[in-house]
């Protein structure tokens, strides 16, 4: 499958963020993008856009267009998609704080051991490991609300990638997975 | 992870993502991290269309707005609720051996 993920929102604290992923069989992708291109051509063109045309602009009447000729095919491959949300609450802030501190603990844990490693590749690899926990550690709180909630979907993503394939015949194709 | 019974060990995604066993499961070979792509959304039809998606969504399910479209939108989710809400508590799991230092 080629999962594409994207958001809406802004993440502040106290507001609602949102996360879909749409999924694309394949040997479908062809057509999704050319239905798509033309679909977002005619939209551009209507609202007189000459930037990027973004989701929260799209009239009702387009939307319905996009959902009828990019996303259904009536062969039975539709694309597919799965919606998630976050809060920004002072709870999720204070997990966040959490999560950051053991994160950076982990890859400061992992990188001293490496670093004590006989073997000379793990030594040097201790650096990296390093510097990943120092720019986890450096994140602000909404990028890192964001990186984490991305990073709890992923796994669930693949599984659903999986299994629709399985249950729709095509898990051949699996192997030009990408997301 | 679902994996079918049907496959064999030449399934095209056990030979290409699947590497060897360890402790209760497996190793991913390299050539899945290089799947998993971070890439500008003007430049990838994949995001844009998520974009599009994620925003009808959002505009009725957050923000409340008369879109009728949206329900036509529904019928393409593969599951029956508008979306998963997740809550982060500072509760966590019992600690356990991590993979990456074990020898």
């Amino acid at each position: 499958m080629i999962v594409g993920v994207d958001e809406s929102g802004d993440f502040r604290a106290g507001t609602r963020g949102f996360f879909a992923a749409i999924f694309i069989r394949p040997s479908e992708r062809d057509r999704v993008v050319t239905a798509h291109r033309d679909w977002e051509r005619r939209v551009r063109r209507s609202l007189a856009l000459n930037n990027e045309l973004k989701g929260h602009v799209v009239p009702d009447r387009f939307a319905r267009e996009f959902c009828n000729e990019v996303l259904y095919n009536a062969n039975g491959t539709s694309v597919g998609y799965l919606a998630f949300a976050v809060d920004h609450t002072p709870a999720s802030a204070a997990a966040m704080d959490l999560q950051r501190s053991l994160f950076a603990s982990g890859y400061n844990e992992w990188a001293d051991t490496m670093g004590q490693s006989d073997d000379a590749r793990k030594r040097k690899g201790a650096t990296s490991v390093r510097q990943l926990g120092d720019w986890i550690r450096g994140l602000a709180p909404i990028p890192f609300l964001k990186l984490l909630t991305l990073g709890s979907i992923l796994p669930e993503l693949l599984e659903w990638s999986l299994g629709r394939s399985i249950a729709d015949g095509f898990d051949t194709e699996l192997a030009c997975s990408r997301s | 992870m679902p994996f079918s019974n049907q496959w064999d060990d030449d399934h095209p995604f056990l030979s290409t993502f699947v590497g060897a066993a360890r402790g209760g499961g497996f190793n991913l070979k390299p050539a899945f991290k290089e799947i998993v792509e971070f890439r500008d959304s003007q430049a990838t039809p994949e995001v844009r269309i998520a974009d599009v998606v994620v925003s009808m969504v959002r505009r009725a399910e957050l923000n409340g707005e008369d879109l009728p479209s949206y329900g036509r939108l529904r019928e393409f989710s593969f599951v029956p609720h508008p979306y998963k809400l997740l809550e982060w508590t500072t509760n966590r799991r019992l600690p356990r051996s991590n993979p990456y230092v074990e020898s």
